[in-house]
Order: C-alpha cells, then sequence, then structure tokens
C-alpha cells in the first residue's frame, strides 16, 4: 500500500503526533485531576495568539531532532520520519496559530448576541 | 529539512497538511464562536473520543483528496492530488490519533480527581426565639368627650 518513503514519513509524522499527545495528554490529565500545570515548563504561553512552549517542542523541536539525528548518522530513513514529523509539525503549528488569532480578534463579550426584533 | 529548497513533491504534501490544518482549525473558530453551531456536532459518541465535529474534519479531507484523484482522468492531476492528499494524510491521521488520547487523559484525569468534600453543617441555633407576652393596658374612658345618642 506505502513505499518505503511514505512509511517512514507516516511513521515521523504518528510519532511527532505521540510525543504531542505525550504532553498535552499529561497536562490535560494534571488540570483535569485537579492540579494547575499553567506557566510551569513546558506549558508556557508567550503570549495568547501564539501556541504554548509544550507545542513548539512537540511540532518544531523534535522533527529537528530527528533531521540532526538522521544527517549525523547518516541514516536517510530518520531523515524521512523527520520530514514527516515536520509536516505534521508545520501544519499544526500554523492551524492553530490562526485558530489563537482567531480568538483574539474575536471579542468575549460579543460571542453570544442574541438580536431580537 | 530546507523549506527554501522543498522539492515539488515535498511541498504538495506540506501544501496537503496545512489545508488540513486549516479545515480543522477553521472548524473549531466556529464550533468556539458561532452560537448556532450544530449541537449534534459537539456531541461526543463517548467522553474519550473528540467531539463528532473533530472526527470529521479530521477524516472528511484526505477522504476527499482520495475521491478527486480516483474521478479525475488525467493522470498529471492524479499524482498531484494524491500528493495533496497524502500531505492531508500526513496531519490528519496523526492528530485525530492524538485527539483521541488527549480526550482520554482528560476523562481519566477528571475520574482520578479527589471527590469535593461537603461536610454537613452542623450549625447550631444562634439566635432565640421568644413569644412576646401579651400585656393588659388599662384604658380610662374618656368622660364628656362624645356623648352617646340613640
Amino acid at each position: 500500500m506505502f513505499d518505503p518513503t511514505e512509511k517512514n514519513l507516516l511513521l515521523g509524522a504518528f510519532a511527532t503526533a505521540g510525543v504531542d499527545v505525550g504532553l498535552e495528554g499529561y497536562y490535560g490529565y494534571t488540570v483535569a485531576s485537579g492540579k494547575e500545570l499553567k506557566g510551569q515548563f513546558p506549558f508556557i504561553e508567550f503570549h495568547p495568539a501564539i501556541p504554548p512552549l509544550d507545542d513548539w517542542i512537540a511540532c518544531a523541536v523534535f522533527p529537528a531532532l530527528l533531521y540532526t539525528l538522521g544527517k549525523g548518522m547518516k541514516k536517510n530513513s530518520l531523515v524521512q520520519m523527520a520530514k514527516g514529523g515536520a509536516i505534521y509539525g508545520v501544519s499544526e503549528l500554523i492551524g492553530q496559530t490562526v485558530y489563537r488569532v482567531a480568538g483574539q480578534i474575536q471579542p468575549t463579550a460579543a460571542r453570544y448576541i442574541v438580536v431580537r426584533r | 529539512m530546507n523549506f527554501l529548497k522543498l522539492s515539488p513533491v515535498e511541498k504538495r504534501l506540506l501544501l496537503g497538511g496545512i489545508a488540513s490544518s486549516l479545515i480543522y482549525y477553521g472548524d473549531r473558530v466556529a464550533y468556539e464562536y458561532m452560537p448556532t453551531y450544530p449541537a449534534e456536532l459537539k456531541n461526543q459518541l463517548d467522553p474519550h473520543l473528540p467531539p463528532n465535529a473533530d472526527i470529521i474534519t479530521l477524516v472528511a479531507p484526505p477522504v476527499a483528496f482520495y475521491a478527486v484523484t480516483k474521478v479525475s482522468k488525467s493522470s498529471t492531476t492524479q499524482e498531484k492530488v494524491a500528493d495533496l492528499g497524502f500531505g492531508s494524510a500526513l496531519y490528519s491521521f496523526p492528530r485525530l490519533v492524538q485527539r483521541i488520547g488527549v480526550y482520554t487523559a482528560w476523562t481519566e484525569g477528571a475520574k482520578a480527581r479527589p471527590a469535593a468534600r461537603f461536610t454537613a453543617p452542623m450549625a447550631q441555633a444562634r439566635y432565640t426565639t421568644s413569644i412576646p407576652q401579651a400585656t393588659r393596658v388599662a384604658v380610662t374612658p374618656t368622660v364628656g368627650k362624645y356623648r352617646l345618642t340613640a
């Protein structure tokens, strides 16, 4: 069904999503169980319109690490995995930034206006 | 990976991923800020699963690209759309797994939350009630002011 390159790309994308779910899942579990994590490393938010640090680690640092490892060890499969991870990561960061910017533009008070005539 | 020196195939893969991500987050914006957003899409089949809208917006783009690949007759178009579709899948399917993982973590975390303690207030009465005693008031009749007439 998939050739080896496509397999490596998919594997890299799933590995990146795995790091993402590890960090965000830990945050979700801890917050849902009643503890506060906001502001603690790596759940640091620089600006409400920019994704927090844990997303940058999962979506940018991890693929970059894979790429560096692949180049260093001269393993093409790792480089391809890094590319798969980068496609997932870049898409996620762009999408999340758009979502957060939309949240900033949308005034909270105007969210549920019921117009009665 | 030099983003300025991407091969045409890599560019299409990235474009497919970004398109898929924008569709997903575009729906998230509508979900959050649109008052008339359908409740059916906000529902969850199971607390461990993301809302129905998330599942649909993550599965639909790769499927749509795949359908276009099957429908189109030009081999060049087929190849290009297949790349876009694979790029879309590279974002959507891992993202769906990520969402399921995060919702599972939230649900399990909520289960692990210690139950809130509501201690029954052992309130003691602070105020004593008293019934005022009826008192007799002697009224001296006024004489001469009013005269009783038949």
